[in-house]
């Protein structure tokens, strides 16, 4: 008798966890009733204080690969709302929206740069505080222009916007290293950080001149105006204080130990206008903060793997062990000359540790840091920092020697 | 209204329940406990139903401990 | 006179209740981290809370080994006398039932936080209530033996959370270590303390074991692998969420939802809300069965089961009203809640020993009279 009764509650406390779980599903969230959000973005809005936000909203209907053939209409539908405060313009968006829009499934939260430059403070609480934002959102800021304008970016292979993005900018992050992509968490996080100050993913908008050739195509679509992932967006404190370029983003990558695969192009051995490719493989690094004498200063170590990819002029490299080891060696000063591009930038221009050096500091002399702490601004700026690259070049792809180009004498 | 006729047949069907197998035990003193827990729930409900305001006693608890916080330096909600 | 509750539990069930009884409110809101101003120092406060006790679970434990087959109502009356013996019985059933409605209120307050907003908060907790109600209304042995596969479900579910973010993780927000002094550790130690305070339900488990000789390497292991799951939870909150870690109204719903393995793991919230559920299931029909319990025997009842069900229904109305908001919930879950449950497990305690204590000596004086 008691194991039957053991039975019967042990299916009954299954059950309620799923039956509640289910009847939540019903009564709020017929599929037939939402429209998934996919990326949101904030700016200012025309009426002074207001928040405008857009989304783009996925359109099933328009995405189903069935068979009857393609389908005519733009995959997803961008649309504004405006408010007070995001959530109240978040909530306005119903008056336009038949179907409920939901932000379980959305990808990018992406701030206009003009409301980045005024502080996105006003604007984050809502996206931690709602349950539907998924903190592995992306945080963005848009380059030059509304975060409406960029929001629905519109890629070639990818139907819809934010899925052409997310390509993108993984793509940028593994193989070239050159954008940041930063997680919600991880920005609120640095936000409350000491000592360290945010990076957020950059984003832009691209003209493409637009040339009409009707070959090999039944129905003309081009996609004039895309989307550049590239870069990164530094902030100090709550503020948008300016961009890194390429080059600077992937010094600040390499400091972070970041970088996970990229090209770095060097100057060949004897000539000097000839060049050869590197092909990173991994890296590693450590931000090593020291206090002497009261003062801090901070060492870099870099530790790059690479492979040699391509040479413009003939290249033996069982010649001599010194044309090896002088290609990691220019290979190591094109490292520093890129993390030394991203620090010049972020003491003199920015003012904004956005390395992390103060936290390091604090995490390792937490009592220097709490004297240090308040006049930190001007520290950073005279920070000494040594930046040591240690570099090693393991293989040389398929072949060994370059092909050689014999001189045919012709007369 | 009709979260108190609600409520008169959830404490219906508890006493339904109950009672007979008290009763066929002859649990007497058992009776009396029950029904007073009984109908103290039953009282608390249809108060709250009615929205009444009745005092919390975590109000009272928090009052009794503030000295002790406030010694130990823990800030609380109402202080 | 008939046997109030006639079941026997072992060894290991004992553990696996003691342990989802203090890894409840860990699963919803984590106290210890909300309470916390520089959160990496938090897994020592973990170990601070074990440490004391430790000590403390072994002392119920001992206790009750010296009244074989009596729980701890009935044992206090024993040695303080029926008068005040009752009194600190009425007191400790204050706390059982005060326990089962924090702990009410709070299932409900995360199904609607997390789960449902639109759905009535009453809605859960008269579920909750009447599951719990159904297994305790069966018995300690049910219950416990529900208990011991919730634990395993809890563990595997509180494991995977820990294990699946990892690539969130950032191990270095757990630096600096105690660079805040010990100040920082009073609020989330003293909460601590709070919740394993209602570790005086060993000596209401105490007499029903199989085997009692083992009883004090069981709460001893309780303390040992319910902090110890406490503390990596604790790391790998930090870890994950750094300095933000104690903003979140409930810390491990949150956690789970920052794992993405692909498409089929996204969704492991929903697991921890089972788990949720089971637990605070389990931890409210042991309270409610020990409440029943110690009426039955404040009252000298010879039935506990027919209490059960009133019991809940008082659990669910008083859990509306104790509590205006979430945020006054974990205000005194976390301080007034946790100083008063700590001061009445330490009275009880000191009451209790010193009892035995003159008793001990009167008749030592006795026997070397005679």
């Amino acid at each position: 008798m008691r194991v039957r009764r053991y039975m019967s509650i042990s299916v009954l406390l299954a059950i309620v966890p799923v039956v509640l779980s289910m009847t939540g599903c019903w009564s709020r969230k017929e599929i037939e009733d939402i429209g998934f959000v996919l990326s949101i973005g904030v700016d200012h809005a025309a009426e002074e204080g207001e928040i405008m936000i857009t989304v783009h909203i996925a359109k099933p209907f328009a995405i189903s690969t069935g068979v009857a053939g393609a389908v005519d209409e733009k995959p997803f539908w961008q649309v504004s709302s405006t408010g007070h405060t995001v959530f109240e313009a978040w909530r306005n968006l119903r008056q336009q929206s038949p179907r409920r829009p939901l932000l379980h499934h959305s990808r990018f939260i992406v701030f206009g740069e003009e409301f980045a430059r005024g502080g996105i403070r006003e604007a984050i609480d809502f996206f931690s505080r709602e349950g539907e934002v998924r903190e592995t959102n992306t945080v963005v800021v848009a380059k030059g222009v509304k975060a409406s304008e960029v929001v629905w970016n519109e890629f070639e292979l990818e139907r819809m916007p934010a899925e052409g993005a997310l390509g993108i900018m993984k793509i940028a992050v593994q193989e070239l290293s050159t954008a940041v992509m930063v997680t919600l968490n991880d920005f609120l996080q640095i936000l409350e950080v000491e000592g360290h100050e945010a990076v957020a993913s950059r984003a832009e908008l691209v003209r493409r001149p637009s040339f009409e050739d009707p070959r090999g195509e039944l129905k003309r679509e081009t996609i004039s105006v895309s989307g550049r992932e590239t870069g990164a967006a530094a902030f100090k404190g709550d503020k948008l204080v300016g961009w890194l370029d390429k080059t600077q983003t992937r010094g600040l990558q390499w400091v972070k130990g970041k970088v996970r695969g990229g090209i770095i192009v060097i100057e060949q051995l004897e000539t000097e206008d000839k060049l050869a490719s590197i092909e990173i493989l991994r890296a590693s690094s450590a931000v090593i903060p020291k206090i002497v004498d009261g003062r801090p200063f901070v060492l870099i170590k870099v530790g790059a793997l690479g492979n040699l990819g391509e040479t413009q002029e003939y290249f033996d490299p069982m010649e001599s062990q010194e044309i090896w080891i002088s290609m990691e060696r220019r290979m190591a000063e094109m490292i520093k000359h890129e993390i030394q591009a991203a620090l010049d930038i972020a003491k003199y221009e920015f003012n904004s540790d956005i390395f992390g050096f103060g936290a390091e500091i604090y995490r390792k002399y937490p009592k220097e840091w709490m004297k240090l702490k308040d006049r930190w601004d001007e520290e950073f700026r005279k920070l000494d920092v040594e930046i040591e690259v240690e570099t090693s070049l393991r293989r040389s792809g398929l072949t060994r020697r370059s092909i050689q180009v014999v001189r045919k004498e012709e007369d | 209204m009709a979260t108190i006729v609600l409520l008169v047949a959830v404490f219906t069907v508890i006493g339904l329940f109950e009672v007979p197998k008290i009763v066929e035990k002859r649990l007497w003193r058992e009776l009396i406990v029950f029904s007073f827990l009984l109908v103290f729930g039953f009282t608390l409900s249809v108060l709250l139903a009615l929205d009444v305001p009745l005092p919390s006693p975590a109000r009272g608890t928090r009052f009794l401990m503030e000295p002790i916080l406030r010694l130990l330096g823990i800030h609380t909600y109402y202080s | 006179m008939t046997v109030l509750e006639g079941g026997k539990i072992s060894g290991r069930q004992f553990m696996a209740v003691l342990i989802v009884l203090r890894i409840v409110p860990v699963t919803l809101v984590f106290s210890l981290i909300s309470n916390i101003n520089h959160v990496q120092d938090v897994w020592i406060a973990v170990i601070i809370g074990a440490v004391i006790t430790i000590p403390f679970a072994v002392l119920v434990t001992k206790l009750s080994l010296r009244f074989p087959g009596k729980t701890i109502i009935e044992y206090s009356q024993i040695l303080l006398g029926p008068v005040v013996g009752r009194l600190l019985g009425l007191v400790i059933l204050w706390c059982f039932l005060c326990t089962s409605i924090d702990i009410t209120r709070v299932l409900g307050e995360g199904y609607v936080i997390a789960i449902m907003p639109e759905t009535p908060i009453l809605a859960f907790m008269v579920m909750l209530a009447f599951m719990s109600s159904y297994a305790a209304r069966s018995g300690l042995e049910v219950t416990c033996r529900l208990g011991e596969d919730v634990f395993y479900i809890l563990v595997f579910v509180l494991l995977l959370t820990y294990v699946l973010p990892y690539n969130a993780m950032r191990f270095e927000n757990l630096r600096p270590v105690l660079a805040w002094g010990v100040s920082n550790l009073v609020p989330p130690v003293i909460s601590d303390l709070g919740f394993y305070s209602q570790f005086l339900m060993i000596g209401m488990l105490v007499p029903y074991l199989n085997r009692p000789e083992d009883a004090t390497k069981y709460a001893i292991y309780a303390v040992l692998i319910g902090s110890g799951l406490m503390a990596l939870a604790a790391v790998v909150l930090v870890a994950v969420f750094g300095p933000t870690a104690n903003s979140w109204t409930l810390p491990l719903y949150s956690l789970s939802r920052m794992i993405s393995l692909g498409e089929f793991f996204e969704r492991i919230e929903v697991a921890v809300m089972a788990a949720w559920t089971l637990s605070t299931g389990i931890k409210l029909a042991l309270f409610l069965w020990a409440a029943s319990i110690a009426i039955a025997q404040l009252f000298n009842l010879r039935a506990f089961e027919h209490l059960v069900y009133p019991l809940g229904a008082v659990i669910v109305a008083s859990g509306l009203f104790f509590f205006n908001s979430m945020v006054d919930l974990e205000d005194f879950l976390a301080k007034a809640g946790a100083v008063s449950s700590i001061l009445v497990a330490g009275v009880t305690l000191t009451l209790l020993y010193a009892a035995l204590g003159i008793r001990t000596l009167i008749r030592r004086r006795k026997g070397g009279s005679g």
